[in-house]
């Protein structure tokens, strides 16, 4: 079945997408230009590639950058650009959580690409993952601002990905 | 099963509900409070108060005798002074909790347990259960809803067990048993 | 004659010594616990004639160490009777008598009327 994820995220602010790890950069690639055409303020959360290697992809594949604003969990940098934030390390959940509350109380996010929930799995345990998911899940519902996390499905268990399904509106598996 | 004979024959019900179906249980719960209560406390939990007012109101559920606790939105932004709901600053807060639900309501249902799980440990929470039990809230409808599902789900385990000991009733809600 | 020897258990120390103390006066040995990973870990090595246990501490509850203490062989015959602050409610008091618990005291409670029911059940 394919997967209309402009039409899911106008009928579900959370979702939870669950991608193949083979199709993860393809998929990944899709939803971000699907999601680029239809909204006007994004922002891409990276806990796996630093801002400076996503505008080179995001120039290769003609989406537009200037569209969103940029949270490098990666790069490990502390200092600001334009239109990206640096939080020090994919481990800082609280700085994480803290920086992505002051981007949405600009207001100006209206959605936000979160990649990946597998990879903040990698570093954390499923019990923090779920409480940092609540926290900024909570934060996004009260800004009334719209998110997809994007999960590789190989690297996380058929436990975890029900687990997290808690807080979301929709979990999608993108077969 | 009939809820609303449920809901009058015992003060304080333990609804473990299927997190596949939450809307759709939580609908039918909330509908059948809605029918035999006149003040419900709401206590919003997993989603803040617009979320949850918005998904009752598009399932034609009258929320004008509704008291809602939103202990969510506060936390990331103020909020506007709101008649049907009371904003409290964080979900650690239980003592904050206990107070703002002195409302006057004749029921309160309590959305979900298993979040509140995320931000406390179960004896804090079994603890706040004893002071809502005892602290004046008698022939208040109490309706802990909790998912049957979750990732706690060893300390939410024992956290229902230990509630168990306090409820008149554990309720399993399964698809069939809200026809 | 023998003392019997009582122990209790609550997260709580100052009630945690006034009930040892109102024991003690009465001619009881007390041990001490203030939590239910320490109280199963002293029952290793002592074996009380009654284990007096706080519902609802940190941690393990009451239920949980009741249960634990039942399902070990050397502890399982072990008196026990509960503190608790709320009442149980009839499914409460039926998983009570499940777990063969004798008896259980709210608080606050009468020092007399605590006595009076230890007593009765040694």
């Amino acid at each position: 079945m394919r997967m209309n994820i402009k039409k899911e995220i106008s009928e579900n602010n959370i979702i939870i997408l669950i991608i193949p790890n083979k199709k993860y950069p393809v998929v990944l690639e899709d939803t971000v230009k699907a999601l680029a055409s239809a909204y006007s303020k994004l922002c891409y959360t990276s806990l796996n590639k630093p801002y400076d290697k996503l505008l080179d992809e995001f120039k290769k594949s003609n989406i537009d950058a200037g569209k969103f604003f940029f949270i490098d969990c990666v790069s490990e940098k502390i200092s600001t650009g334009k239109n990206v934030l640096y939080v020090s390390s994919p481990r800082a959940l609280t700085e994480l959580n803290i920086t992505m509350n002051k981007l949405l109380d600009t207001g100006d996010i209206q959605l936000t690409i979160f990649d990946s929930l597998s990879t903040l799995l990698a570093y954390e345990g499923s019990m923090t993952v779920i409480k940092f998911l609540h926290s900024i899940i909570s934060a996004f519902r009260t800004y009334g601002s719209r998110c997809i996390f994007t999960c590789m499905k190989d690297d996380v268990n058929a436990d975890t990905i029900k687990d997290l399904k808690m807080f979301a509106d929709k979990l999608i598996e993108v077969e | 099963m009939n809820l609303l004979k449920e809901m009058t024959e015992n003060e304080f019900l333990l609804m473990l509900i299927n997190e596949e179906q939450y809307i759709e249980q939580l609908e039918k719960i909330v509908k059948a409070v809605e029918k035999s209560h006149t003040k419900i406390c709401y206590v919003c939990l997993n989603k803040p108060y617009q979320d949850i007012t918005n998904e009752l109101k598009a399932r034609k559920i009258d929320t004008s005798r509704f008291i809602f606790i939103d202990v969510l939105s506060s936390h990331y932004k103020k909020q506007e002074p709101c008649e049907n709901c009371i904003f409290l600053q964080s979900p650690a807060n239980l003592d904050e909790l206990k107070d703002a639900i002195k409302v006057g309501c004749n029921a309160i249902i309590m959305d979900t347990v298993s979040t509140l799980l995320v931000y406390q440990d179960a004896s804090s929470i079994i603890s706040f259960t004893h002071k809502l039990l005892t602290d004046g809230n008698k022939g208040v409808k109490k309706i802990f809803i909790v998912l049957k599902e979750d990732p706690l789900s060893e300390e939410s385990r024992m956290l229902v067990d230990d509630l168990n000991m306090f409820a008149d009733k554990k309720i399993e809600i399964t698809k069939d048993l809200l026809r | 004659m023998d003392e019997k020897k009582i122990m209790v258990v609550d997260d709580e120390e100052n009630l945690l010594e006034l009930v040892s103390v109102i024991l003690m006066e009465e001619g009881f040995d007390v041990i001490t616990a203030t939590n239910g990973k320490e109280c199963l870990d002293k029952l290793k090595t002592t074996k009380p004639d009654l284990v007096l246990l706080d519902m609802m501490m940190p941690g393990m509850s009451g239920r949980e160490t009741c249960e634990k203490i039942r399902s070990d062989p050397k502890t399982k015959d072990i008196k026990v009777v509960f503190l608790t602050v709320a009442r149980f409610s009839e499914t409460g008091k039926e998983i009570l008598r499940k777990m063969n618990v004798l008896d259980y005291i709210t608080k606050p409670f009468d020092n007399q009327d605590l006595i009076k029911r230890i007593k009765k059940l040694l």
